[in-house]
C-alpha cells in the first residue's frame, strides 16, 4: 500500500504573516496550512473538502508549489522514484513541473484573454521546449481534441468560449505535459448546474485513460462524493478525518463531518434537512481556539477538548480521525447508500 | 459545438450565416482588435483623435505651412490684428482668396497704431510660392511656402506681435515644441515609471516598500514649486535645444510617480491571477511570466495613463515658460508666446496675442477625450 | 390542496435587453403566481432570466430596458399593477421594502460601507414610519435579535464589512423585514456561503415565514436547496418557465426533458455513485436574439426535427398545478 503511492505530503505547512505598520513588523501568523500530511495512491483521486477559508486551495497550491511552503515535504514519485518536490532548486523545480498540472476554480481567470486556445493550450509544451510549430499545433490540435472541443476553434480567443468550454480548455493545457498529478482546485464549482456533469465526466474519463492521480479540492460533499475514492475533511488549516469515501459518508467520526453530511441539501422534497445544523462560524486562522479547533461549534464538546488538540489517529483501517472522543461517539452518516431511483 | 445546434435550429439560414461571420470574427479578435472595436465605438474620441493627428502633422512639418520665418519682423507691421481673407472685391468682383493692403496709423487715444485695408490694393494669396528661404528641420534649405500673398502684400492669419513677428508662424513653432515636450516627457516617465514600478512591483518586500516612500515624497512635493526651484537651476548660457532636454527631464521627474503606481498596482494584480499561476506551474521562467502575461496585461493601461498624462506635461510647459523659466527666446513654445501676452493691455488691445492659449486648452480636451476613449476600450474582455 | 389566496401575479412578463449585439431576451414571456404564507421556487442557470424576473418585479432593471406585461400584486383586496408605475415613482418606492423586499448574494452590496448596519436598518424603518429615534433603534436591536444575530445590542453599531458572510446575510434579511413585507424576493442569498451557514440561513428563512405569514420568491440555481425551501418551483430555461408544479411534482414526476436531465445529471450524496453521470450535452445558451422555437430544443435528447424547432411549445397543464412546455404532452 505506502510504495504505491503516487503523491506523500508530510507535516506540511503554510504560514502567512501578519505584517503592520510601516516597518511591516510581524505580529502574527495565519496558518493556512498547519501541519497536514496526507497521500494518494497511484490512480486514485482524493477528495479534499472544507469550508471557504479552511486552506484547501493553499494546501493544493503548496503541493504543486505554486506557492512555497513554509515548512514540510511534499514526495511525489516519478518514473519509480521519489522526488522530494519541496527540496528542489528553480531549475529542477521547472524541470519537475510537467509531472504535476493543476485546473483552475475560475475558467475566466485562469486563461489569458490575450492569447488564443492554441497559446494557451500550447503554453506548457512550448516553454518546456518539447514541442514547436507543426508538432506544436497538431499537439495542441490532439490535446484541444480529447476534452472534447471542436479543433477548428484553435485561434479562437477565450472570449469566445461559455464556461463549461473554458474549463475543458484549462484541463487540456494541464494534461499538455501528460502529468501523473494533477491538482483539481474547485474545478466544477463556477459552472453552471448542467454543465458540472459534463466536466465531471471528462474528468472521470482523463482519468482512466491516462491513469491520472487527482488532489480534488471542493466545498461540495455531493461532488466529492462522486469523484473520489478517498477524502479528506480540513476544517482550519488541519485535516479532522480521512477514510474511504463510502466509509466516511456512512461512518463519519468526527463531528465536523456528520456536521457537514447533515448540512447538504438534497434535492428531494422529503429528506428535509436534518436538525444537527452547526451554530456559529468558522474561526479566522489567524486567531484559532484553544484546544481542538472545532470545540467553539461542536455539541459533543467536553473540558478537554478546550485545551488540547486532538492529533489525527487512525480508528479504523484507513479511518483516520482528529477527535477527543472520536470511539466513543455514535455518529449520524448518509442514511445509506441507496440506489437510484427513476420516475 | 452548439454553434451547428444553433445553425441547425436557424429559420433563416443565410442571415444565420451572415451573422455567424460577424461573430468568427469577435471570436478570432485579439485584445487590440477588441480594443479598437470599442474605441471606435467613442466618436468624440475617434473625432479627436484625427485632429490631434492633423494637429501633430502641422506641428512636424511647419515650415512648409507658414508664410514667414519665425523669427522675421516685419517692421511696418507692428502689432497688427489679424488678416482678413476676402473672395470678393469692393467692387463685388470675385477675384479669389486675397488680402488687402493695409496702412498704419497711429491712434491719438490709445497710442496704438491701427492698421486699415486699402481696397484699391488687392494682392491675391498664391499656393505653393517661393518666399523666404528655410531650412525645413534645420536641415534642408527650401523656399516653398504653402501659402503666400502676392508681391508686396502681408498676411498674418493671427496678427503679429509687438515686434512685427506673424503669430501665425510663431504659434506653429510653437506647437512644435509644446507638443513634443509632452510626448518626450511621456516617454522618459514611462522609462522611468516601468522600471521603478516593474521593480516594485515584481520584487515586493523591502525594495518595494521604498521605492513606495519615494513616489509618495515625489508626489507631495508641490509641482509648481518644484519646477520653478529646478528649471531656475538650469544655467541661462546653455543652447535652446538643452533647454529644451532639461526642461522635458524635470517634467518628468514628476509624471513617473504617478505611472510607476499604475505598473506595480497592475503588476500585483496580474502576478496573483490564476493564468499567470498557471504559467508558472507549466514551467515557465519569470522573464516569460513577464513578457509573455505581464507586459500585454497591463500595456492597455499604460497607453491609457500615458495619454493622459501627456497634457499635464503640455501644461507644465506653459506655465513654466510663461513663468519664464522654461523654454527661453529665441526658441518659441506656447508658454514663451503666452509669455508675450502677459499684461492686461496687451490682453485687451491685442487679444490675438491668445491664440496659442485656446490651442493649449484645445490640445488638452483632445488628449482628454481620447484618453476618455481608451479607458472604456483598455479592458475590453469586461 | 386549501384555497389558495394569490399574493402577486406575473402575466406575461417580457423584459428585454437592446444591446449593440441584438436583443437580449432575458425574460421572454414568464407568468407566474406567488400564493400567500407560501414559498415559490425558480430554479434555472446562468441566462434562464431568474434575476431578472426579481428585477422586474420592483422595477430595479436599467432603465433602457423595455418591459410589457402585468405583475399584479394583491393588496389589501386591492391590485395593483407594478408593471404600469413609473420606475422610480412614488408608488413604487413604497411598495419596495414596504410589501415587497429583496435579499441579494452579496448582502454587502445591499448595504452602504459608511454607516453601521444598525443605522441602516434604522433608516428603512424611518423612512416609512415617522417614529421616534430611539424606538427604531430598539426595533432595529429586535431585528437582529430575531434574525439570530448574538449580541444585538452590540452588533447593531457595527459596519457591513466587520460582520461575517453569515451574519452580513442575516443583517440583510433583518433589514428586508423592517416593515414585515407580504412578499421576500430572495435571489441566490445563500450560494456565497458555506453549508453549513446556508443551512443556518435556510432553516431560519423558513421560521420567520412561519411566524410571520409572508410569502417568498426563491430563486436559485441549487436543486438541493430548493427542494428544502419551496413549496411550488419553477424551471425557468432561456427566459421562459418550462414546468411548473409544487416541489413533489417536480422532484418526483418531472415532465419537461430538461428537468429530468437537471435533476439526472447532479451528483448526490447519499446515492450510489453511478459510474458516470448524465450530462447535458451543449452549452448554457445566451438570450440573444433567440429563435422562436422551443428553448431546449438544440440539447435536448428527445428532440423531433420538425416539431421541436418549428415554435414555441404551449405551457400546458398535465395534471392540477402542474403544467410543462413541451411538444411531447401536446
Amino acid at each position: 500500500m505506502e510504495t504505491s503511492n503516487l503523491l506523500e505530503v508530510h507535516n506540511l505547512k503554510k504560514y502567512f504573516p501578519i505584517e503592520k505598520g510601516l516597518l511591516r513588523r510581524v505580529i502574527g501568523q495565519v496558518r493556512a496550512v498547519d501541519d497536514v500530511s496526507l497521500s494518494i495512491p497511484a490512480g486514485k483521486t482524493l477528495g479534499l473538502v472544507g469550508e471557504s477559508g479552511c486552506g484547501k486551495t493553499t494546501l493544493g497550491r503548496c503541493v504543486v508549489r505554486a506557492i512555497e511552503p513554509t515548512e514540510g515535504q511534499v514526495l511525489l514519485r516519478i518514473d519509480g522514484r521519489e522526488a522530494d518536490i519541496t527540496g528542489l532548486d528553480a531549475k529542477e523545480l521547472r524541470a519537475t513541473r510537467r509531472h504535476m498540472q493543476m485546473v483552475f476554480q475560475d475558467p475566466y481567470a485562469s486563461l489569458d484573454p490575450r492569447k488564443t486556445i492554441l497559446d494557451i493550450v500550447g503554453e506548457p509544451l512550448r516553454v518546456n521546449k518539447l514541442a514547436r510549430g507543426e508538432d506544436l499545433e497538431q499537439r495542441v490540435r490532439q490535446l484541444v481534441d480529447l476534452v472534447g472541443l471542436d479543433v477548428k476553434y484553435l485561434k479562437r480567443y477565450p472570449h469566445a468560449f461559455s464556461g463549461g468550454q473554458r474549463q475543458r480548455i484549462g484541463i487540456a493545457r494541464a494534461l499538455s505535459l501528460n502529468p501523473s498529478l494533477v491538482v483539481c482546485d474547485e474545478p466544477v464549482s463556477a459552472l453552471d448546474v448542467s454543465v458540472q456533469a459534463q466536466i465531471l465526466n471528462l474528468l472521470q474519463d482523463l482519468q482512466a485513460e491516462f491513469s491520472l492521480t487527482y488532489l480534488f479540492i471542493a466545498h461540495d460533499l455531493s461532488v466529492i462524493q462522486y469523484i473520489s475514492d478517498q477524502v479528506a475533511v480540513m476544517y482550519v488549516g488541519k485535516i479532522v478525518e480521512q477514510a474511504e469515501t463510502e466509509e466516511l459518508f456512512l461512518n463519519p467520526k468526527h463531528p465536523y463531518t456528520e456536521a457537514l453530511i447533515s448540512a447538504i441539501p438534497s434535492p428531494d422534497p422529503d429528506s428535509l434537512l436534518d436538525e444537527i445544523t452547526l451554530e456559529g462560524e468558522v474561526p479566522s486562522p489567524a486567531n484559532p481556539p484553544s484546544g481542538c479547533y472545532f470545540h467553539p461549534r461542536c455539541k459533543y464538546a467536553q473540558q478537554i477538548c478546550q485545551e488540547e488538540i486532538p492529533p489525527l489517529l487512525e480508528s479504523g483501517p484507513g479511518h483516520h480521525v482528529a477527535c477527543h472522543f472520536a470511539e466513543e461517539l455514535t455518529l449520524q452518516g448518509v442514511e445509506d447508500l441507496e440506489e437510484e431511483s427513476q420516475w | 459545438m452548439t454553434t451547428d445546434a444553433t445553425a441547425r435550429l436557424s429559420s433563416s439560414a443565410a442571415a444565420r450565416a451572415a451573422e455567424t461571420t460577424a461573430e468568427e470574427r469577435y471570436f478570432l479578435a485579439s485584445q487590440w482588435q477588441l480594443m479598437w472595436r470599442k474605441f471606435k465605438r467613442h466618436r468624440l474620441a475617434v473625432l479627436s483623435t484625427t485632429l490631434l493627428a492633423i494637429l501633430y502633422l502641422f506641428a512636424i512639418t511647419y515650415e512648409f505651412w507658414v508664410p514667414y520665418g519665425r523669427l522675421t519682423k516685419h517692421e511696418d507691421y507692428l502689432s497688427a490684428s489679424p488678416s482678413s481673407i476676402h473672395l470678393f472685391d469692393s467692387e463685388g468682383r470675385f477675384r479669389g482668396p486675397f488680402v488687402y493692403g493695409l496702412d498704419g496709423e497711429i491712434d491719438f487715444d490709445t497710442f496704438t497704431r491701427v492698421y486699415t485695408e486699402d481696397p484699391s490694393r488687392v494682392h491675391r494669396i498664391r499656393f505653393f510660392q517661393k518666399g523666404e528661404p528655410y531650412r525645413f528641420w534645420g536641415l534642408f534649405p527650401m523656399e516653398t511656402h504653402f501659402f503666400l500673398p502676392e508681391e508686396g502684400g502681408v498676411i498674418f492669419l493671427f496678427g503679429t506681435d509687438s515686434l512685427g513677428r506673424d503669430l501665425f508662424t510663431r504659434t506653429l513653432a510653437g506647437a512644435r515644441v509644446s507638443l513634443s515636450v509632452g510626448l518626450v516627457g511621456v516617454l522618459i516617465s514611462f522609462i522611468l515609471g516601468c522600471l521603478l514600478g516593474g521593480i516594485s512591483g515584481y520584487f515586493g518586500g523591502t525594495t518595494d516598500m521604498l521605492i513606495q516612500r519615494v513616489i509618495e515624497f515625489v508626489i507631495i512635493i508641490p509641482t509648481i514649486p518644484l519646477w520653478m526651484a529646478l528649471s531656475a537651476a538650469v544655467p541661462p548660457g546653455w543652447s535652446p535645444v538643452k533647454i529644451y532636454f532639461s526642461i522635458t527631464i524635470i517634467l518628468s521627474i514628476i509624471g513617473w510617480a504617478g505611472l510607476a503606481r499604475v505598473v506595480r498596482g497592475k503588476l500585483l494584480e496580474l502576478r496573483e491571477s490564476d493564468f499567470v499561476i498557471a504559467a508558472k506551474v507549466a514551467g515557465s521562467t519569470d522573464m516569460q511570466i513577464i513578457v509573455q502575461h505581464l507586459l500585454p496585461g497591463f500595456m492597455s493601461y499604460l497607453i491609457v495613463h500615458l495619454t493622459l498624462a501627456v497634457p499635464n506635461m503640455i501644461l507644465g510647459e506653459t506655465a513654466l515658460s510663461f513663468l519664464g523659466l522654461g523654454i527661453r527666446a529665441p526658441a518659441v513654445s506656447w508658454g514663451t508666446l503666452l509669455k508675450d501676452a502677459q499684461n492686461v493691455r496687451s490682453v485687451a488691445v491685442q487679444p490675438w496675442m491668445l491664440i496659442p492659449g485656446l490651442l493649449v486648452i484645445v490640445t488638452v480636451l483632445l488628449f482628454n477625450f481620447i484618453g476618455d476613449g481608451l479607458r472604456d476600450a483598455a479592458d475590453p474582455y469586461k | 390542496m386549501e384555497k389558495q389566496e394569490p399574493v402577486l401575479e406575473i402575466r406575461d412578463l417580457h423584459t428585454f435587453f437592446p444591446l449593440e449585439e441584438g436583443m437580449l431576451k432575458a425574460v421572454n414571456g414568464v407568468s407566474l403566481t406567488i400564493h400567500k404564507n407560501r414559498t415559490l421556487g425558480v430554479v434555472g442557470e446562468s441566462g434562464c432570466g431568474k434575476s431578472v424576473t426579481a428585477q422586474s418585479i420592483l422595477r430595479i432593471v436599467p432603465d433602457f430596458a423595455q418591459m410589457t406585461g402585468e405583475i399584479l400584486l394583491h393588496k389589501n383586496g386591492e391590485v395593483i399593477d407594478l408593471a404600469a408605475l413609473a420606475p422610480s415613482g412614488r408608488e413604487i418606492r413604497d411598495i419596495r421594502g414596504r410589501d415587497v423586499s429583496m435579499i441579494f448574494q452579496e448582502p454587502m452590496t445591499a448595504f452602504s460601507p459608511v454607516h453601521s448596519v444598525g443605522e441602516q436598518i434604522m433608516e428603512a424603518i424611518l423612512v416609512h414610519d415617522d417614529v421616534p429615534k430611539a424606538e427604531a433603534r430598539a426595533h432595529a436591536i429586535e431585528l437582529l435579535k430575531l434574525v439570530g444575530i448574538p449580541i444585538p445590542e452590540e452588533r447593531v453599531d457595527a459596519y457591513p464589512h466587520q460582520l461575517s458572510g453569515g451574519m452580513r446575510q442575516r443583517a440583510m434579511i433583518a433589514m428586508a423585514l423592517v416593515l414585515t413585507p407580504m412578499l421576500l424576493i430572495a435571489d441566490e442569498p445563500t450560494t456565497a456561503l458555506d453549508v453549513t451557514i446556508q443551512a443556518q440561513i435556510l432553516r431560519l428563512m423558513k421560521t420567520l415565514q412561519a411566524e410571520m405569514g409572508m410569502s417568498i420568491m426563491f430563486i436559485t440555481h441549487d436543486l438541493g436547496v430548493i427542494a428544502n425551501m419551496a413549496d411550488d418551483v419553477a424551471v425557468m430555461y432561456l427566459g421562459r418557465v418550462v414546468e411548473y408544479g409544487s416541489v413533489r411534482q417536480i422532484f418526483r414526476t418531472p415532465k419537461h426533458p430538461y428537468t429530468q436531465a437537471l435533476l439526472r445529471s447532479i451528483p448526490r450524496t447519499g446515492r450510489r455513485a453511478r459510474v458516470r453521470l448524465e450530462a447535458i450535452e451543449g452549452i448554457v445558451p445566451v438570450p440573444l436574439d433567440p429563435p422562436d422555437i422551443c428553448p431546449f430544443a438544440d440539447r435536448c435528447t428527445q428532440f423531433i426535427p420538425g416539431r421541436c424547432d418549428e415554435k414555441v411549445p404551449d405551457f400546458l397543464d398535465i395534471a392540477s398545478g402542474h403544467s410543462v412546455r413541451c411538444i411531447l404532452y401536446e
